[in-house]
C-alpha cells in the first residue's frame, strides 16, 4: 500500500516535471531532481538518523516512541544538532491558528532552534499539506497541529502522512485516551444565551427545536467551518442519538416518532434544530452581536469569545453552567491533534517541539497567554484551567466530542447530504 | 546606382484579398515616380512593400541590384537595411520630442559624431525654413510646419530613395501648391530617387518623371505623365488622368476608308485617321476625346447645345449636350455662353484615342475626319 | 530546407512575431495547462472524495464525482448543490450586471452629456467602489442596516441613529447582493460608456438635433445604438466578475441560505473536492461562453466606427430645475457608498463593544495600543505596533508591485504584438488566451498552482509563486489596457523610427512607451490594485514569511476580532487609494484609463 502510494507520487511528480520543464527556468531541472527522490524513497534520505530512530517512522501506531530511549537532554542535543547540520531544511509547523507563532518564539527562546509556520484554518491547510507531501516538497511541514477529526483521519492518518509521537517524559501526565493519536488540546464551543430578558437558558436540548426559538439560534456557517458540521454529524451516531432520544422522552414524556427520512433520533433532532438556526459569518461576530442583541437569543460559539473586549459578558450566560445542566449536551468540543509528519527530515526537532507544546511552559506560551484565554484545555493533566473555567473532565461529560472513526462512516452514509438538505 | 526592380510582386491579405497582383516595374535612379490610383487600389501597399514595411506574399524586389525581398529564397531585409526614407501621410512626428530632437533622433542611431548630427540638423532646419521652431513640440505647429519637420526628419540621413505616402493630402489647397513646388526642387537638390503615392492625378502630372497607374492591385500603365495623358493604355487610364475628364463616345466600325476605318458615330460616318489602327468592321469601339480637342466653332460640322458653362478665369469648361450625350470642352480665356444656346462643334487634334469597347484597350491614336 | 529556414528567419525578424510565439507558448503553459489539470482533477478520487464515494480509493480515475453532483436526487442533492446555486449565480450575476449598467451608464451620460453640477467630485468618487475590495461594501451594508429584527439582532448604524428596522430581505439575500455587486462594478459601465460618449463625434447627435429630433429620440435612436458595444461588453464583463465573486455571497447570501456556485464550491472543497473542481469547471465554461458572446456581439466592425472623429463642443442637456435635485441625490448616494464605508470602518475599528457609539466606548488601542492593552482571542496590541502587520504590509506592497510590473509589462508587450499583427490567427490566439485567467475562479486557480508549485522546491512556499500566480491572474487586465494603449497609437509612429534602423528595444523605450506613458502606467495600476485586495488566490500559497494584509485580515475576521479586521480593511483601502491618487497626480495615469476610458 505504502509503496504504491510512493510510486504514484513519484509518477505524478515526474509527469509534472516533464510537463513543466519547458516553462521552468534553468534552475527548474536540478531542483526538481532531489524533490523526486524525496518523494520516491524516503529510506534513502538521511540514513544516519534513520539508524538511530529505528523503526519509528514506519510504525505510526506505536505510541511509545524510540525517542524515549533518549534522555530529554540527549533529545535536545540531537535536535540542536539537526538544526546545525549542514543543509538542514526549515523546521516548519502547520497549524490552524496564528498563535503557533508565539509557541515557535518560545521554542526558539528555550532551545535556540529556528522555525517557521503556516497558518490557515480550513480545508486549505489540508490541501496544502497533502499536495506538498504527495509531491515530496522539501520545505513542507515537520510537525502539524490539526483540527477536524474527519479530515485528520481521512486525509492524513489513512495515508500514513503523520506519525504519532508521545513524549515518554510526559506519558504519565497526558490523558491516556488522548495519546493515540496525540491530542494537544481541546477547544469547546458552547451554547451561550443572552440573559437580558431574564432568560434562564434551557434544561433540555429539545427546547432548541421548538418554534419559540425560531430565528433565535445562531452558529457559524457549517460551510465555513467544518468542525460545526462534524458536531452535527456526531449526533447521528449511536451514542448521541441514544442520549437525544432519551432527552426527548424525558422532555415530552413520550417516545420519539421518526420521520421517514430520519433513521434515528439524531437525524430527527438535526432536522428540527436546523429549522431554527441562522448561520453567522464567524464566532466572534456571533458573540459580539449576541451580547448586543435580543434577550433569549442563543449562540453556539467558541467559549473564549466570552472574554473578548467587544463582548459584554454580563449579558451572556453559559448553558453548561446551568443548574441543572441541560439534558442531552451543552455544546461540543473538538481536538487539536499534534503530530509528526512521517517524512520529516528533522525528526528530533519534531519530537522536541511536540514535547515542548505538551509541557506547561510550551502550552501557556501560545494558548494561555492571558486570563482571557479560556476554552482551551491541554490534555496534560498537570496544566490546570484558567480562572473561571472548568477542568477538561467536566467538559468531556457534557459536550459532544468528535470521533475520528465514526465521522468517515457517517459522511460515507450521506449524513452531510442530509444536513445540507435540512439547511435549505 | 539604386535602380529599383519589382518582379512578379504579389500581396495577399488575410482573407484572400489580393492587394497587389503580379507587379513588374523598373524604377530608374533619380527618377520621381508616382504611384497613382483610386483609394484602395494597392498603391500604398506597393510603396510599403518596397520600403520593407510590408512583406509581399511572393515575387522579388531588388534595390541597387541587391535582392531586398525574395519570396522563393525567403530573403526579406528590414527597412533600415534598405537605405530608404519614408514620409508618412500623417507625418508620424514623435509628439514627445521637440522639432530638433525629432530630426536628430534618427541620426543618433547612425554612428555619426555629435558635430555631424548638429551640422546636418542645422542644415535641414535652414533648408526647410523651420529654424525658429527647433524647440517646439509637434502639437504646437501648424499642418504645413509639421509637414516640413517630417520632410526634414526623412531627409536627415540622406537616403538614396525617398518614399512619400500622400504627404500633401492633409494640407489646404494653397499650401499644397507651395509644397509641390518645394518637393520638385528637393528632388533635384537631394539628387535621390523619389517614390510618391497619391490619388491626385494633377499631383502626379506635375511632379513626376514617371507615373505608375494602378487599379485594383494591377498595374495599368507605367510611363511619363505626358505619355500617359496622350497615349492612355486603356479606358481606365484615360478616364483617371486629366481634369476635366476625357470624353468617351461610343461608335461602331462599319468599314474601311482611305486613311483608316470608318466609324458610325451618332448616325454620322467619321473616318479615324492614324497609324497602326487595329480594328475590323463590326467592332464596337469608344472614342476618347480630351476636352481641349473639342472645338466650338461656327464652322463645326456637329450641332450641339450648351448645357452649362464653368469659367475659372484662365480657361472655361463648357459642358455641351450633343445628341443626348454630355461632353466637356475647354476654351482658353473667359467665355460665357447662355444656357441652351445652339452651337457647332468639331473634333480637332491628332491625339484622339480609339479604344476597343470589349477589352477597353487602346487600339489607335489619331484624328477624326467627319465625312459628309 | 534553406528556403524554410529563410522563411523562419524572416518570420522571426519581426519582434511582434517573436513576442507572439513566446507568449503563445507561455500562456499555454500558464493557463491552458492549469485548465487541463482542473479537468483531470474532476475525474480523480481525492482523499475527501474517497470517503463520500464509497468503494473508491484515492488516486483512482472515476466519473463518480460527476454522477454524484449532477444526477443525485436523494435529499435533492444535485438540486441543492449544483442546479440551484447555478440558477442563483446566473440570476445574481445578470441582475447585478444590469444594475451596474443602468447606474453606471446613467451617471456616465449625466456627466458627459448634461449640465450636471459637481462633475469633478462625481467622476472622482464614482470609481471608489471598484478600487475598494469587494467585501468592504458587503460588510458596510451589514454595519449599516443590521437591526434587532434580523439575525442576531445586534443594532447597526442606521438603527442606532434612527431606530428604523430594515426588513430581512433588505439586509440579506438577493436584493442587497445585487445592489452591492452592482455598485462594485458600476464603475465598469461608467468608464466604458463614458469613454465612448466622450470620444463620440458630437456631430452625430448634432446632425439629429438640426433635423429637429427630440432629445429623448436622439438618446434612444442614436446615442444608445452607438454605445451598444460598450453596453454589451460592460454587461458581460460585470456578469463574469459577479459569477466569480465569493465575498459578497458569503456575507450577504449564506446567512439566509442563498448559495451561489462560488460559495458552494468552497463548501464542497472540504467534503468532496472533486465536485468542487467540477463546479469550478462549470464556472470556467460559463465564463468562456460569455467571452465568446462578447466577441461575437461586439467584435464586429461596428465597434470601431464609434471612436473616431474629433469631439467638438456639444450642447449639454439642460437639466433645468432638476439639476440640483439630481446632483444632490447623486452626491448623497455616492457619499453613502463611496465615502461612508471609510468612516464606517474607521468607526468600527475604534469602538470596543459593537453598537455603542459613545465616546467612552472608543479606544485607539486596536490601532496603536501597546502589548496587553486589548483583550481578544487573536491579538493583544494595536496593529500599527504589530511587526506581523508591518511585514504583511511590506509583502502586500512588494507583491502587488511585482505583479503589476510583470503583468503590466507583459500586457504592454502583448498589446503591442497583438495590435501589430492584428487579424492574424496567432494574434487572435494570444489575445484570447491571455484573457483566460480571468475566467478561472481565483480559488481553483490558487489550488492548481499549489499542486504545480509543490513539484518545484524553489517555488513552494516562496514569494516567487505568489508573484507568478498574481501576474498570470491579472494579465487579462494588463493585456486589455496594453492593447488599448497600442490601438491609440498609429503604426506609422513606430515605422518612422524603424526606417532609421532604430532597434526594437529603443523604439519601445524611446518612442512608444514615452508617448503612451499614462495609458501604460494605468495598465500597471489595475493589477496593482487587484493584487492588493486579493485573498482567495493567495490564501493557499502564502507561508508565514509571505503573509499578506488580506490573509492577515482573514485570520482576524475568522477569529472574530472585528476591530482588527475593520482596521486592516481601512488600512488596505487607504493604501490603495493613496497609491492610486499619488500615481495619478504624478503621471496622469488612472484606473479608468487602463480599462479603456479616457
Amino acid at each position: 500500500m505504502r509503496r504504491t502510494k510512493r510510486g504514484l507520487a513519484m509518477a505524478m511528480a515526474a509527469a509534472m516535471t516533464v510537463l513543466l520543464s519547458a516553462c521552468g527556468s534553468k534552475e527548474a531541472a536540478p531542483t526538481t531532481a532531489p524533490a523526486e527522490t524525496t518523494a520516491a524513497g524516503q529510506e534513502t534520505k538521511a540514513p544516519e538518523t534513520k539508524a538511530l530512530e529505528g523503526g519509528d517512522a514506519k510504525a505510526p501506531e506505536t505510541d511509545a516512541a524510540p525517542g524515549g530511549d533518549l534522555s530529554l537532554d540527549d533529545l535536545v542535543k540531537a535536535a540542536q544538532d539537526e538544526a546545525a547540520a549542514p543543509g538542514a531544511g526549515t523546521f516548519m509547523v502547520y497549524a490552524p491558528t496564528s498563535r503557533i507563532a508565539k509557541a515557535l518564539d518560545a521554542f526558539k527562546e528555550t532551545y535556540g532552534i529556528e522555525s517557521e509556520y503556516y497558518n490557515e484554518s480550513g480545508q486549505d491547510l489540508y490541501t496544502k499539506l497533502t499536495t506538498e507531501l504527495e509531491a515530496g516538497t522539501k520545505d513542507t511541514a515537520d510537525v502539524v497541529l490539526m483540527q477536524d477529526s474527519y479530515l485528520f483521519q481521512t486525509q492524513l492518518v489513512n495515508y500514513d502522512y503523520v506519525t504519532n509521537y508521545v513524549p515518554a517524559y510526559l506519558e504519565k501526565d497526558i490523558i491516556k485516551e488522548d495519546q493515540n493519536p496525540l491530542v494537544c488540546y481541546y477547544y469547546n464551543k458552547l451554547f451561550i444565551y443572552n440573559n437580558t430578558d431574564g432568560s434562564s437558558g434551557i434544561t433540555n436540548i429539545w427546547q432548541l427545536t421548538e418554534d419559540a426559538m425560531s430565528g433565535k439560534l445562531f452558529m457559524k456557517d457549517i460551510s465555513k467551518e467544518s468542525v460545526n458540521k462534524n458536531f452535527l454529524a456526531m449526533l447521528t451516531g449511536d451514542e448521541w442519538s441514544g442520549k437525544i432520544e432519551a432527552a426527548y422522552k424525558s422532555y415530552y414524556g413520550k417516545d420519539i416518532e421518526l420521520d421517514e427520512d430520519c433513521p434515528n433520533a439524531g437525524y430527527q433532532f438535526i432536522k428540527a434544530l436546523l429549522k431554527n438556526v441562522t448561520f453567522g459569518s464567524g464566532d466572534g461576530d456571533i458573540a459580539t452581536e449576541l451580547s448586543n442583541g435580543l434577550g433569549g437569543n442563543m449562540g453556539l460559539f467558541v467559549y473564549s469569545k466570552l472574554r473578548d473586549d467587544s463582548v459584554d459578558q454580563n449579558k451572556l450566560n453559559v448553558v453548561a453552567y446551568g443548574e441543572p445542566q441541560a439534558e442531552g449536551f451543552s455544546g461540543f468540543m473538538y481536538p487539536m491533534y499534534l503530530q509528526m509528519v512521517s517524512t520529516t527530515d528533522r525528526p528530533y526537532t519534531a519530537q522536541l517541539f511536540i514535547y515542548f507544546l505538551m509541557t506547561e511552559d510550551g502550552f501557556k506560551s501560545a494558548f494561555q497567554t492571558k486570563a482571557a484565554d479560556i476554552g482551551t484545555y491541554s490534555t496534560n493533566t498537570t496544566i490546570s484551567p484558567l480562572e473561571g473555567d472548568r477542568e477538561l473532565t467536566f467538559w468531556k461529560d457534557c459536550l459532544v466530542i468528535e470521533d475520528p472513526t465514526y465521522l468517515p462512516d457517517a459522511y460515507a452514509g450521506g449524513v452531510l447530504d442530509f444536513i445540507t438538505y435540512c439547511t435549505q | 546606382m539604386p535602380e529599383i526592380v519589382l518582379k512578379n510582386v504579389k500581396k495577399v491579405f488575410g482573407n484572400q484579398f489580393v492587394a497587389v497582383d503580379n507587379l513588374n516595374m523598373v524604377i530608374e535612379d533619380r527618377s520621381f515616380i508616382t504611384l497613382l490610383g483610386p483609394s484602395g487600389c494597392g498603391k500604398t501597399t506597393t510603396l510599403r512593400m518596397i520600403a520593407g514595411l510590408e512583406t509581399p506574399s511572393q515575387g522579388q524586389i531588388f534595390i541597387d541590384g541587391v535582392p531586398v525581398y525574395d519570396g522563393e529564397k525567403g530573403i526579406n531585409l528590414p527597412p533600415d537595411k534598405r537605405d530608404v526614407g519614408f514620409l508618412f501621410q500623417n507625418y508620424a512626428l514623435w509628439p514627445h520630442m521637440t522639432v530638433y530632437k525629432n530630426i536628430s533622433f534618427g541620426l543618433e542611431n547612425l554612428k555619426w559624431t555629435k558635430k555631424q548630427i548638429e551640422d546636418r540638423v542645422n542644415e535641414l532646419l535652414d533648408m526647410l525654413k523651420i529654424r525658429q521652431f527647433a524647440d517646439r513640440y509637434p502639437s504646437e505647429l501648424s499642418g504645413g510646419q509639421q509637414q516640413r519637420v517630417a520632410i526634414a526628419r526623412t531627409l536627415a540621413p540622406k537616403p538614396k530613395v525617398l518614399f512619400m505616402d500622400e504627404p500633401l493630402s492633409n494640407l489646404d489647397a494653397k499650401l499644397r501648391g507651395e509644397m509641390r513646388t518645394e518637393l520638385k526642387r528637393l528632388h533635384v537638390d537631394t539628387n535621390s530617387t523619389f517614390i510618391y503615392v497619391t490619388h491626385d492625378q494633377l499631383e502626379a502630372m506635375t511632379l513626376s518623371t514617371r507615373v505608375c497607374l494602378i487599379e485594383s492591385g494591377v498595374l495599368q500603365q507605367f510611363a511619363p505623365p505626358l505619355e500617359i495623358y496622350q497615349k492612355p493604355e486603356n479606358l481606365f487610364v484615360a478616364d483617371f488622368m486629366g481634369n476635366p475628364a476625357m470624353n468617351f463616345l461610343a461608335a461602331k466600325v462599319i468599314g474601311k476608308g482611305q486613311e483608316g476605318p470608318v466609324l458610325d458615330f451618332h448616325g454620322k460616318n467619321v473616318q479615324f485617321v492614324g497609324e497602326d489602327v487595329a480594328c475590323e468592321p463590326g467592332m464596337e469601339v469608344i472614342l476618347g476625346i480630351r476636352p481641349e480637342y473639342i472645338a466650338i466653332t461656327d464652322k463645326g460640322r456637329i450641332p450641339a447645345s450648351v448645357y452649362t458653362t464653368l469659367p475659372t478665369g484662365m480657361e472655361t469648361t463648357v459642358r455641351i449636350m450633343m445628341d443626348g450625350e454630355l461632353l466637356s470642352a475647354v476654351v482658353f480665356g473667359s467665355v460665357d455662353y447662355p444656357v441652351d444656346q445652339e452651337i457647332n462643334i468639331d473634333f480637332a487634334g491628332d491625339n484622339i484615342v480609339l479604344f476597343h469597347k470589349e477589352s477597353t484597350r487602346r487600339i489607335g491614336l489619331g484624328r477624326l475626319v467627319v465625312e459628309g | 530546407m534553406n528556403k524554410i529556414s529563410n522563411r523562419v528567419k524572416a518570420f522571426f525578424s519581426k519582434p511582434a512575431n517573436v513576442i507572439l510565439v513566446i507568449f503563445a507558448l507561455l500562456l499555454v503553459l500558464l493557463t491552458l495547462y492549469p485548465l487541463c489539470e482542473l479537468v483531470r482533477h474532476t475525474f480523480i478520487v481525492h482523499a475527501t472524495d474517497a470517503t463520500v464515494l464509497p468503494g473508491l480509493k484515492k488516486g483512482e480515475l472515476t466519473t463518480a464525482s460527476w454522477k454524484k453532483l449532477l444526477t443525485t436526487s436523494t435529499h435533492k442533492y444535485s438540486w441543492i448543490n449544483f442546479y440551484k446555486p447555478m440558477v442563483n449565480s446566473v440570476v445574481l450575476a445578470a441582475l447585478s450586471a444590469l444594475f451596474a449598467l443602468v447606474f453606471g451608464g446613467t451617471v456616465a451620460w449625466l456627466v458627459t452629456r448634461s449640465n450636471l453640477k459637481a462633475k469633478q467630485f462625481i467622476s472622482t468618487v464614482f470609481i471608489f467602489p471598484y478600487i475598494m475590495p469587494s467585501w468592504t461594501l458587503a460588510l458596510f451594508w451589514l454595519n449599516m442596516f443590521k437591526n434587532p429584527g434580523v439575525g442576531t439582532g445586534s443594532p447597526g448604524f442606521v438603527y442606532s441613529i434612527t431606530g428604523l428596522c430594515a426588513p430581512e430581505w433588505f439586509v440579506y439575500g438577493l436584493l442587497p447582493m445585487v445592489i452591492v455587486s452592482g455598485l462594485h462594478y458600476a464603475p465598469f459601465a461608467y468608464i466604458f460608456i463614458g469613454g465612448i460618449l466622450r470620444n463620440m463625434d458630437a456631430n452625430l447627435e448634432e446632425a439629429a438635433t438640426i433635423l429637429k429630433t427630440p432629445r429623448w429620440r436622439i438618446l434612444v435612436r442614436i446615442t444608445l445604438p452607438i454605445v451598444k458595444p460598450a453596453i454589451l461588453s460592460t454587461f458581460l464583463l460585470a456578469f463574469a466578475s459577479v459569477m466569480g465573486s465569493y465575498a459578497v455571497p458569503i456575507y450577504l447570501g449564506s446567512p439566509v441560505n442563498f448559495y451561489v456556485l462560488t460559495t458552494k464550491m468552497k463548501t464542497l472543497q472540504t467534503t468532496a473536492i472533486g465536485q468542487a473542481y467540477i463546479i469550478a469547471l462549470f464556472m470556467v465554461i460559463l465564463g468562456a461562453l460569455i467571452m465568446m458572446a462578447n466577441s461575437l456581439l461586439t467584435g464586429t466592425r461596428k465597434s470601431y466606427t464609434t471612436v473616431t472623429g474629433k469631439s467638438s463642443q456639444i450642447s449639454l442637456v439642460d437639466l433645468k430645475a432638476g439639476n440640483y435635485v439630481i446632483t444632490g441625490v447623486l452626491c448623497m448616494v455616492l457619499f453613502f457608498v463611496c465615502i461612508m464605508p471609510l468612516f464606517s470602518f474607521a468607526l468600527e475599528s475604534v469602538i470596543i463593544k459593537a453598537g455603542d457609539y459613545s465616546l467612552s466606548n472608543m479606544t485607539l488601542n486596536y490601532w496603536f495600543g501597546s502589548a496587553g492593552s486589548v483583550s481578544t482571542t487573536v491579538g493583544d496590541m494595536g496593529i500599527m505596533r504589530d511587526p506581523a502587520i508591518w511585514s504583511a504590509m511590506g509583502t502586500s506592497l512588494k507583491l502587488s508591485l511585482c505583479c503589476a510590473l510583470i503583468a503590466g509589462s507583459c500586457g504592454v508587450v502583448i498589446g503591442y504584438a497583438v495590435v501589430r499583427r492584428r487579424g492574424t490567427r496567432l494574434s487572435q490566439w494570444v489575445s484570447g488566451l491571455s484573457f483566460f485567467p480571468y475566467l478561472i475562479p481565483a480559488m481553483a486557480f490558487g489550488a492548481i498552482y499549489l499542486a504545480i508549485a509543490s513539484n518545484f522546491s524553489f517555488l513552494a512556499n516562496s514569494f516567487l509563486i505568489l508573484v507568478l500566480v498574481g501576474s498570470v491572474k491579472y494579465l487579462p487586465f494588463a493585456t486589455k489596457s496594453g492593447t488599448n494603449a497600442m490601438l491609440q497609437l498609429s503604426a506609422e509612429i513606430e515605422e518612422a523610427a524603424a526606417i532609421f534602423g532604430i532597434s526594437w528595444w529603443k523604439r519601445m523605450t524611446k518612442i512608444i512607451i514615452p508617448i503612451q506613458k499614462a495609458s501604460i502606467i494605468s495598465g500597471f495600476l489595475l493589477p496593482f490594485t487587484s493584487c492588493m485586495r486579493e485573498l482567495s488566490l493567495f490564501v493557499m500559497l502564502v507561508s508565514s514569511k509571505t503573509q499578506t494584509l488580506t490573509t492577515m485580515l482573514m485570520t482576524y475576521n475568522e477569529k472574530g476580532a472585528s476591530q482588527y479586521g475593520n482596521a486592516i480593511n481601512l488600512l488596505i483601502i487607504v493604501l490603495v487609494l493613496t497609491i492610486n491618487f499619488g500615481v495619478n497626480k504624478l503621471t496622469g495615469a488612472s484606473i479608468d484609463k487602463g480599462v479603456g476610458g479616457s
